[in-house]
This record gives structure tokens, sequence and C-alpha cells, in this order.
């Protein structure tokens, strides 16, 4: 069966993670649409080391690097999360485990009270699995990027609670292949 | 039916389920992201090629070999039968 695992980013990983970032498919959904160069790319992770609001995982599928998952904005009360696969050769339905383990993430490791997901509204596959996942949505919102590019976001957030109510029913509706590799799903935290 | 065009119809059928626009047409060269099916679409397809074909290759496998493209997704699925 396959085994999805995710551990945190390490200076190893940021180049192949620039990589990614720049590629058009990631590039493209992102709020901040700049290449972003390898000074730059370092500059950041230094930064993500010594921040306390933010965490960024690697996401690992039998081992190999995959994609990232990120959360920011962390406080007591919420944080937000996002990510992107930076592979194509990937599980199909992966995106349903990425999913998961961020609402896991957040209201079990982080203990967070609410789970905020903002995406571009182009951007139709999470949002089809934000709905499907049972957040709740607010109007959408518009803001300006680094390069001053208005872009509409489609803003979720989810409810520690209501996820306590609702995870039973959303799983009993996930296909039995793709929910065995939920329930396998793993956090390699320190 | 040969294995594509049985996959070619559950795409069709799991696409209107889940309200996914799919780029057709699908060719043996379109990459899987790119094909209008979401996560929560392949993972239906997964579920219902197991379930009426028998054939679940993801789990079944020794070495996992991931598709990339709908050619490779569909090669999977012949050999595993």
């Amino acid at each position: 069966m396959s085994q999805v695992s995710f551990r945190k980013i390490e200076r190893s990983d940021i180049e192949l993670v620039r990589q990614w970032r720049n590629s058009t498919r990631v590039n493209s959904q992102m709020i901040n649409q700049q290449y972003i160069s390898k000074d730059a790319q370092n500059d950041w992770f230094n930064r993500v080391k010594q921040s306390n609001d933010q965490k960024h995982f690697i996401c690992l599928l039998d081992g190999r690097a995959i994609g990232v998952l990120n959360f920011s904005g962390i406080t007591k009360l919420e944080c937000e999360w996002g990510c992107y696969l930076g592979e194509e050769r990937v599980l199909p339905g992966i995106g349903l485990v990425i999913e998961s383990a961020a609402l896991i993430y957040s209201f079990n490791y982080l203990s967070v009270n609410r789970l905020n997901a903002n995406v571009l509204t182009s951007n139709k596959n999470p949002q089809s699995m934000h709905r499907f996942y049972g957040y709740n949505q607010l109007e959408n919102k518009i803001v300006t990027n680094a390069s001053g590019m208005q872009l509409e976001m489609a803003c979720f957030y989810y409810q520690k609670e209501q996820w306590e109510l609702n995870f039973k029913a959303v799983y009993d509706k996930l296909p039995k292949p793709i929910l065995k590799v939920i329930e396998n799903t793993e956090f390699i935290v320190d | 039916m040969q294995m594509k065009e049985i996959i070619n119809q559950l795409i069709t059928e799991v696409a209107t389920m889940t309200d996914c626009k799919i780029v057709l047409p699908l060719s043996d060269e379109t990459v899987l992201l790119d094909s209008g099916l979401d996560s929560l679409g392949f993972a239906i397809l997964v579920a219902r090629l197991e379930e009426e074909q028998g054939l679940d290759p993801f789990s079944d496998m020794t070495e996992v070999i991931y598709p990339r493209t709908f050619g490779e997704f569909v090669a999977i699925y012949e050999s595993a039968k």
C-alpha cells in the first residue's frame, strides 16, 4: 500500500522546492508569481527556520518527495494551510490525503480551533475538495500581490468542533482504497 | 471491452458525478494532473476499477509505479489484468 508521510523541510530540500515553486503549474496558482532565485530561496528558508508562526513540510510518497504542505499565520487559535504538488507522478487521489493531513495536523498537533484555507478562484481542484470535506466558505476577497497584480481568492475555514462532528461522515464517503492511505499517513515530528 | 475504453467510460461517469470538466479527448500524453479530473474523481475512479474489474495495482504492486499520464494509467491497469 502507498505510504504518505510528512517531515519538516530541511536545507537540503530547498533547491528542489524552489524548482517546484517556479514551475508553471505551481507558480500560476500562487499569490506571488515572481521567479524565485537561489538567494531569495535561501533567505526564505533562513526566515522560516527562525519563525514561530510557520511550519513547512515535505510530502513523501513511499519515501519520495512529491510536494509541500505548509501552515502559516499560526496562533493559539488559528492558522492557514496551503500545499502544492511538485511532482506529476503521484498516487491518483493524493489531494485527498493532503486535505486530511492538513486537518489532522492543525487540530491534533497545533491544537488550533480554526483552520483557514484560501485559494485562487482559478484553482478549482482544491475548492471542490474543501467543499467535499465540509469547509465553510466566506465571500471571495481580492488581494494584491508583490507585483501589483490583483487576484481573487476563494476563502474557506473549518472550526475544530465541526471537524470532530463531521470527520466520520466525510471519511464514510471516501473510496476505501484512499481511506486506507489516509489512515496510514504519518507526520514525522521531532 | 478493452481496458482503455473501460477507463475512458468510467472517467466520463466519474467526471459527471464529481462535476469535473475533463479535457477531451484524453490522449496517452495527457498529464493526469491536467486532465480536469480532481483528486476525489481519481480516488473514485480507482475504487470503481477495483470494484468492477477486481484490479487495485496501487495496493497490489510490490514496487508501486505511479502514472504521470493517461497512457501510463491505462498501461498500469492493462498490466494488472
